[in-house]
């Protein structure tokens, strides 16, 4: 018995304390798993999600001063060279960085923004506003899966530990997306318990045994996981061509060459997209009531917070093709609402660029090279709205 | 005792090797696409 205790017992003890020790020892840790440093810094010019990347997670908002953010879904995955992040920075001194790809709407622009709230002072952001977003099944706002490709479990956290309307709101949308996340972590489990717990004295009561086995917890994995080792961010080089642009006739330009583009049908639609969708096929949009629209609600908290925040903050209200979507006008209320909630900037100037019409004369089919995706003249419209309103051609 | 001495040595470095091993691998810092669901500390507190 004596010589299993020595033999066998003891050295299980002290492997288990040694195993420990190591565990629990950041700087081991960093050295067993080396964070991975992104080589290419260009590439972040475009990245479609964050999907919990500490590099770029930790870019977001960093630099305002040389960097403006452009913030969408679908249309910044387009490989076009006119999507500002690519065409602006190649042609002015300042960085333009694009993020997003489909799904990536207004409840998960809100989160990354709230998470990041102490950087949006004067941060130049430009929204990409879908109308799509706001009818049919978009209208019910972001899904769960979009919503975790953007928001990491450091930026959860970060949610978690502000106070006041828009972690509420926050809380009470994360709230709402629970019972589609499979396996939560505690840092879900905590927002939404947190706000089950705000709707009266007895939801608090009941709750509060749970909170607090769930705040212990997280003190616990607080202390075990290393804190983000810090990495150094070289800054980017800014390779600018010194030439200044014609905007008219770049717009004009592409303008011939996107509709030279166009010549198996009168709806302005690419010739091989029409030949692979649209077949002389026309579409409908499906109409959301205003109390029933989430996405818009979210939209008007999204507009509020960098409202809040003094973020330098722009809108672009893309189009949809009416010659497609044969029945935009009721599509047009929401539009309007969307507007409304845009006030103009200090300076009198309107905050947003709107292309939606709902009326076939009054659209350009340049504009878009499908049913809802900015074509090249679209772009360079885009990239003339931000170097004017941020200034760019001084 | 000498042999029995060696023995717990052999085991502690043996035991440790194998615990460091299985740290390694489950961590929930091992970015290996693998190890996402995995079980791992992660998964563990996800219980709760």
């Amino acid at each position: 018995m004596k010589h299993f205790l020595i033999a066998y017992f003891l050295p299980c003890i002290c492997a288990v304390f040694i195993v420990y020790l190591i565990a629990t020892n950041p700087s081991v840790n960093t050295k067993m798993f080396p964070e991975q440093k992104q080589e290419n810094f260009d590439t972040y010019n475009y990245i479609p999600n964050f999907n919990s990347n500490a590099w770029n997670e930790e870019q977001f908002l960093n630099d305002n001063k040389n960097t403006i953010w452009i913030l969408g879904s679908s249309e910044l995955s387009s490989p076009s060279e006119a999507l500002p992040f690519r065409f602006l920075t190649k042609h002015f001194p300042v960085k333009v960085k694009g993020i997003g790809h489909a799904g990536n709407q207004c409840f998960s622009i809100y989160c990354q923004l709230l998470a990041n709230e102490d950087r949006l002072q004067d941060a130049r952001i430009v929204i990409m506003v879908a109308p799509s977003w706001f009818e049919s099944k978009s209208a019910e706002g972001t899904s769960s899966a979009v919503f975790l490709e953007y928001s990491s479990m450091h930026w959860q956290k970060k949610i978690l530990e502000k106070e006041g309307e828009f972690a509420d709101y926050a809380k009470k949308r994360i709230a709402s997306l629970y019972s589609e996340l499979n396996s939560p972590g505690l840092e879900l489990k905590l927002l939404n318990f947190e706000h089950q717990a705000s709707k009266s004295l007895f939801h608090k009561a009941i709750y509060a045994p749970v909170i607090a086995t769930d705040r212990a917890l997280f003190t616990q994995k607080e202390n075990l996981l290393p804190p983000r080792t810090p990495m150094f961010y070289p800054d980017m080089s800014l390779v600018v061509t010194p030439d200044s642009i014609n905007w008219n006739r770049l717009i004009s330009q592409s303008k011939s060459k996107v509709l030279s583009m166009s010549t198996n049908n009168s709806m302005g639609i690419n010739d091989e997209y029409y030949n692979e969708h649209i077949r002389g096929n026309t579409g409908s949009v499906s109409s959301v009531q205003e109390k029933y629209n989430q996405e818009l609600e979210d939209f008007a908290m999204l507009v509020s917070l960098l409202r809040t925040k003094k973020a330098d903050v722009s809108y672009i209200i893309a189009p949809l093709n009416p010659y497609y979507y044969t029945d935009l006008e009721e599509l047009s209320p929401t539009v309007e609402k969307i507007k409304d909630i845009l006030d103009p900037d200090d300076e009198g100037r309107p905050s947003y660029l709107s292309f939606f019409v709902s009326d076939t004369s009054a659209y350009s089919k340049a504009i878009l090279t499908d049913v809802m995706h900015f074509s090249d003249h679209g772009w360079y419209n885009i990239d003339q709205f931000i170097a004017l309103k941020y200034n760019l051609d001084k | 005792m000498k042999k029995t001495f060696i023995k717990t040595v052999l085991n502690i470095v043996l035991y440790t090797a194998i615990g460091v091993m299985i740290y390694f691998l489950y961590s929930p810092l091992n970015p290996h696409p693998n190890n996402k669901t995995s079980s791992s500390i992660t998964f563990v507190y996800q219980q709760f």
